[in-house]
């Protein structure tokens, strides 16, 4: 598929949620006009891309919904669920077409959903309409294809100002016609000056006070053509004269002011040439100078000054939308780009660890200022790739609704801090998880609406998804106000099977954490939504992997709620550098929960026990240079991290930690990818290579091995 | 025709009523010229205006200018201005008509 497609399709699938979007909102508020014209605009732009690029039977079949709203814009239709339920079907149709190649026929649920809107069409009003429907689409045939990749850029159309001079027949009034109508219809069409010209008013006492003596100087700033200006002086009478020029064609000029005065007056032949020469030998500002010597008088210098008054401001304001906008770029052009700064910060590090070493000055100052530049670029590289989660979290209101519908229940979704951003990738991959999790709030959360009155819990269940920063760290919270997590019941289906002893003792959170256990379920019935046990242990896993951990809270009839802590980038990697004999190791920094040192005796006793007591607590030990088979003594002083996985504390023994590191991260190669243990990788300064550890899988594969003695 | 003049103390009142159109501007032009041959101050009312054609403006502007050269003025009963200030921009007459 060429670039142009490519662009239509990522347009369109914009529009589509933009649709989405304001469906949404209008349910809630059906009565707000400005809800319907923005799914109108969505819907137009997209009926019109469509046609433009070939994709006729979407055009036609948006064309359809688009008629209903139109009417709807009018007050003929009013918004009802009914409406909006077919419009956010028709909506899931088009993102369909939008995926399928080649096209024979609509579907007969297409079909049916195209009956359903003609049928909510008035019979008065259909007619009409497929009038102007056949008009529209003359116009739309006309576009070329240059125009179709200007409209699909994220410019409005283009704007031209015009200068328009209205001299109405001196007995215009008397034909019961008034001029000012003409002035509103050109307002109708744009940005407008309007400014009258008297100066041919007679004195009052020769005044006929029924003839038109006005004419007008008019500057429009409109995206019409000039035949629409000239469609509106259509049925004047010939004595009447209109004339229209352009003058600003909506380009980008070098300068942002506009002509002066004296230009603007000679251009419309209000003066001669000669005329501004002799008054520009004089030092006053130019109208005056015109008025003084009655060349012009008030009203056609009050015009010129109005007009580049007009112009001058729409092109100050396209100069600063120009450097405001922005530009499409595709992601892979931008994961390059954050590879490439990898590579930098890479060598910048060496460069700054040789210009230590060489201990010359000179050296050491450009390393520093290489070291500078490099982080502001890292810093800014990284922040494009930033995304607010709020367009996600938007995604889920659909979900929220359909969902509730379906299963009879009435939930509100209520989201803060959607501006909280996240890197790209971890906003994508964090899609699944979410989706689980709410349908599981809405599945087994939120009650019934009968339930919950009999609870004296409002009808109307609430799920509130909240993002908010937490050092380098996002926290995602989503929380309901249902039913609450049964304990008991936990523990019981836990014991069943066998993920817990009977005699066992566990504190609630760590009942609740048994949720995430693979394949546990508590849901008496199995619905098509959810109560498989599968989705809760594939949460955590994708989680886990995005370098992120899950906390769950709830009480019992009140609600639950669970928490997602997330890097902010999955790029860079805040981590604590430790070395065991030659080889460098990176833990990251967000399971770590301290570094302790213990006296040699004590940690043999450790190594032999594989598990250490920390402050009254039994902590399993793990020592690394056994579990990577890392040969050579330990140094006789070793250093123990103590991290968290899956919610415990585990130790590490390492030889020496030696620092806390801020690195990129780099990925395997095809070999090491299924090396268990290991998440990526990482180069320091020197060129030397450091693994970078995934606890909770070391804490796994430590676990199978334990197992695997055992037997 | 719902268009009268009263004049006491040196001013006088033109009160209209309803829609301005081109049916009263020669009776409107009787008005004002009396009203500024009687009083140094007009005062226009204007009462449930709903439209205000052009020969009024232009007449309003022709007054106004007399009025000038003959050190008298025109003014707008301020239940009214803001109103007419709206169709005396429409018409692009803002810079010509003085408004109080």
């Amino acid at each position: 598929m060429d670039n142009v497609s490519n662009s239509y399709k990522e347009e369109t699938y914009e529009l589509l949620s933009e649709l989405e979007a304001a469906l949404l909102e209008l349910e809630e508020r059906p009565d707000d006009i400005t809800l319907v014209e923005r799914a109108f605009r969505a819907m137009h732009t997209v009926k019109g891309s469509s046609a433009m690029f070939g994709f006729q039977h979407i055009a036609e079949f948006t064309h359809e919904i688009e008629t209903v709203f139109d009417l709807v814009r009018e007050g003929h239709i009013p918004v009802t669920k009914a409406l909006i339920n077919l419009t956010l079907k028709s909506r899931d149709q088009i993102f369909d077409m939008l995926e399928i190649t080649g096209f024979d026929d609509y579907t007969s649920e297409q079909k049916t959903l195209l009956e359903n809107f003609k049928s909510l069409i008035p019979e008065d009003l259909d007619k009409n309409i497929d009038d102007d429907a056949e008009i529209a689409d003359d116009i739309d045939l006309d576009i070329t294809p240059e125009t179709i990749a200007m409209n699909l850029s994220e410019n409005p159309p283009e704007q031209i100002t015009y200068r328009i001079r209205f001299k109405p027949n001196e007995n215009l009034l008397k034909q019961s016609v008034n001029p000012i109508s003409f002035l509103n219809d050109v307002r109708n069409l744009g940005d407008c000056t309007v400014v009258a010209q008297t100066n041919k008013i007679p004195s009052f006492d020769t005044i006929d006070p029924e003839k038109c003596y006005t004419f007008w100087d008019i500057i429009l700033t409109t995206s019409q053509s000039m035949d629409e200006i000239h469609d509106i002086f259509l049925l004047i009478d010939q004595q009447s004269e209109v004339t229209v020029h352009i003058i600003d064609e909506g380009e980008l000029d070098e300068t942002d002011g506009y002509k002066r005065v004296g230009e603007i007056l000679t251009e419309r032949h209000d003066i001669s040439e000669e005329e501004l020469e002799n008054v520009l030998t004089s030092q006053k500002r130019i109208g005056q100078m015109l008025l003084d010597q009655n060349i012009v008088d008030q009203g056609i210098v009050t015009s010129a000054l109005a007009e580049q008054k007009h112009v001058k401001e729409k092109r100050q304001k396209r100069s600063q939308a120009v450097s405001m906008s922005s530009i499409r770029v595709s992601a892979d052009k931008l994961d390059m780009l954050v590879d490439l700064v990898g590579e930098l910060v890479t060598v910048q590090a060496r460069l700054t660890q040789e210009a230590t070493y060489q201990k010359k000055p000179e050296l050491i100052s450009i390393s520093e200022e290489v070291e500078r530049l490099t982080s502001e670029l890292r810093d800014n590289t990284m922040s494009i790739r930033m995304l607010p989660i709020g367009s996600t979290f938007n995604k889920f209101k659909r979900l929220v609704r359909d969902l509730s519908s379906d299963l009879g229940k009435i939930v509100v979704m209520k989201t803060d801090g959607g501006d909280t951003e996240l890197d790209k990738t971890v906003i994508e991959k964090l899609n699944d998880p979410l989706v689980h999790i709410i349908r599981n709030s809405i599945d087994h959360g939120i009650e019934t609406p009968d339930i919950r009155e009999q609870k004296e819990k409002d009808r109307e269940g609430i799920i509130h998804l909240s993002a908010i920063h937490s050092g380098s760290n996002v926290l995602i919270q989503i929380k309901d106000d249902g039913a609450g997590l049964d304990t008991r019941k936990i523990r019981n289906k836990a014991i069943e099977r066998n993920l817990l002893q009977p005699e066992e003792e566990k504190s609630d959170k760590e009942i609740f954490m048994l949720i995430f256990e693979s394949g546990f379920s508590t849901a008496e019935e199995i619905s098509g939504v959810s109560g498989r046990g599968v989705g809760m242990d594939v949460v955590k896993k994708s989680i886990e992997a995005l370098r992120g951990s899950i906390d769950i809270d709830s009480n019992l009839g009140i609600g639950t709620t669970i928490t997602l802590k997330l890097p902010l980038t999955l790029a860079i990697i805040e981590g604590l550098l430790v070395k065991i004999a030659k080889g460098f190791f990176v833990v990251p920094l967000l399971a770590i929960e301290e570094c302790v040192e213990l006296p040699p005796e004590t940690l043999s006793r450790v190594k032999q026990q594989n598990m250490m007591n920390l402050r009254d607590e039994i902590v399993p030990f793990l020592n690394l240079r056994e579990l990577f088979l890392i040969e050579g003594e330990p140094p006789p002083v070793e250093q123990i991290v103590i991290t968290e996985a899956k919610g415990e504390h585990v130790a590490f023994g390492v030889d020496h930690v030696v620092g806390q590191i801020q690195t990129v991260i780099k990925s395997l190669g095809k070999m090491y990818r299924e090396v268990e243990g290991i998440s990526g990788a990482t180069i320091l300064g020197d060129g030397t290579v450091a693994l970078i550890l995934d606890v909770v899988q070391l804490v796994q594969t430590a676990e199978k091995l334990e197992l695997g003695r055992i037997n | 025709m719902n268009l009268e003049m009263d004049t006491t103390n040196n001013q006088a009142v033109i009160t209209i009523i309803g829609e301005i159109s081109l049916l009263m501007a020669t009776k409107m032009k009787e008005l004002l010229d009396q009203a500024m041959k009687s009083a140094s101050v007009t005062m226009i009312q204007i009462k449930d205006m709903s439209f205000v054609d052009l020969s009024f403006l232009q007449l309003i502007y022709a007054a106004q200018q007399k009025c000038l050269k003959n050190r008298k003025r025109i003014v707008f009963h301020e239940s009214c201005v803001e109103q007419l200030k709206q169709y005396v921009q429409e018409a692009g007459f803002s810079h010509t008509i003085t408004m109080n």
